[in-house]
């Protein structure tokens, strides 16, 4: 792996290990971070179907108020950024990294949308008197998109150095195991938004 | 670009996308309500669960490429999503 080069101005690149045997995608801290986070998350969703078994009433006509459109654009935004990251990756691993950039760059795109999409429905939340004090489920919904949104924008700065490190003319082994690294993250924002959707905004 | 669009369309990740986007239709219908299981709010309920779970398995398998992992680390990715949607269904259902 170490001696991986890949090129972008000549076509085909070489793929790293074209063997059968199973590798880590990405480095394996990266793993250790998203396993780490994903157990972290497991107890948020227990901690809030837990609290909204004691308070259906209450949940259920909080969440009347949310607008599932907001949830599910940016879960299909999330899914297509995410598309756009495997399709970068792919492009670098097989003679096509001049691509990689804008596919990178789309995903980043679309993790601006998902950016837009959240300050819409904060604000439209805000500006009827919904906060995070309002009642237990608001608490929730604030806390946990909240937390999420820091993923998303540290992802945003993760897709950025996955385009510069595109950007290169020649990629090494560390080059493409940090890009890798970058899109494993990627899709654990994806993931982890996947299951919010559903237990804040379809769950009643 | 556009040349090498077909490519990427052919990809396995692709198809999973198309079925994770499908998928989230699903969901959102049964959440509203407008789905097939109407008659009991409970089916719906669990199946939002179920089909986010599903969802967040392909999303494993295909995006963070899984499917060529290490077993061990497949068993910790797939034994979370199970152990987590069991838990989280069981709150659901029973709490």
């Amino acid at each position: 792996m170490s001696e991986l080069t890949v090129s972008a101005a000549t076509p085909p690149a070489v793929q790293p290990a074209p063997t059968q045997r199973r590798r880590i995608p990405g480095e394996t801290g990266i793993w250790v971070f998203v396993l780490g986070d994903m157990v972290m998350f497991a107890a948020f969703f227990g901690i809030y179907v837990q609290a909204r078994s004691q308070h259906t009433e209450l949940f259920n006509a909080s969440q009347q108020k949310l607008l599932i459109a907001f949830g599910a654009v940016n879960t299909c935004l999330l899914l297509t950024g995410s598309l756009f990251v495997v399709w970068g990756v792919h492009a670098i691993r097989n003679g096509a990294a001049r691509f990689a950039p804008k596919l990178f760059a789309a995903a980043f795109v679309c993790a601006s949308l998902f950016g837009l999409d959240k300050v819409i429905e904060y604000t439209e939340k805000l500006s009827v008197g919904i906060t995070p004090v309002t009642n237990p489920f608001f608490t929730y919904f604030f806390m946990f998109t909240g937390i999420h949104a820091l993923h998303l924008i540290i992802g945003m700065c993760v897709l950025a150095r996955m385009r510069r490190i595109a950007l290169q003319p020649e990629l090494d082994a560390s080059d493409m195991a940090a890009i890798e690294s970058g899109a494993t993250y990627w899709h654990l924002v994806d993931l982890l938004w996947v299951v919010l959707f559903a237990l804040l905004y379809l769950l009643n | 670009m556009i040349s090498y669009l077909p490519v990427l369309l052919r990809q396995r990740a692709t198809a999973a996308w198309a079925v994770l986007m499908l998928a989230t239709v699903i969901s959102w219908s049964l959440g509203t309500h407008h789905g097939p299981a109407l008659h009991d709010p409970r089916f719906a309920a669990t199946g939002v669960i179920v089909i986010a779970f599903i969802k967040v398995h392909l999303v494993g398998r295909h995006f963070m490429e899984l499917r060529e992992a290490p077993r061990a680390l497949v068993l910790w990715f797939d034994g979370w999503v199970v152990a987590v949607c069991a838990v989280v269904a069981g709150l659901y259902l029973w709490a």
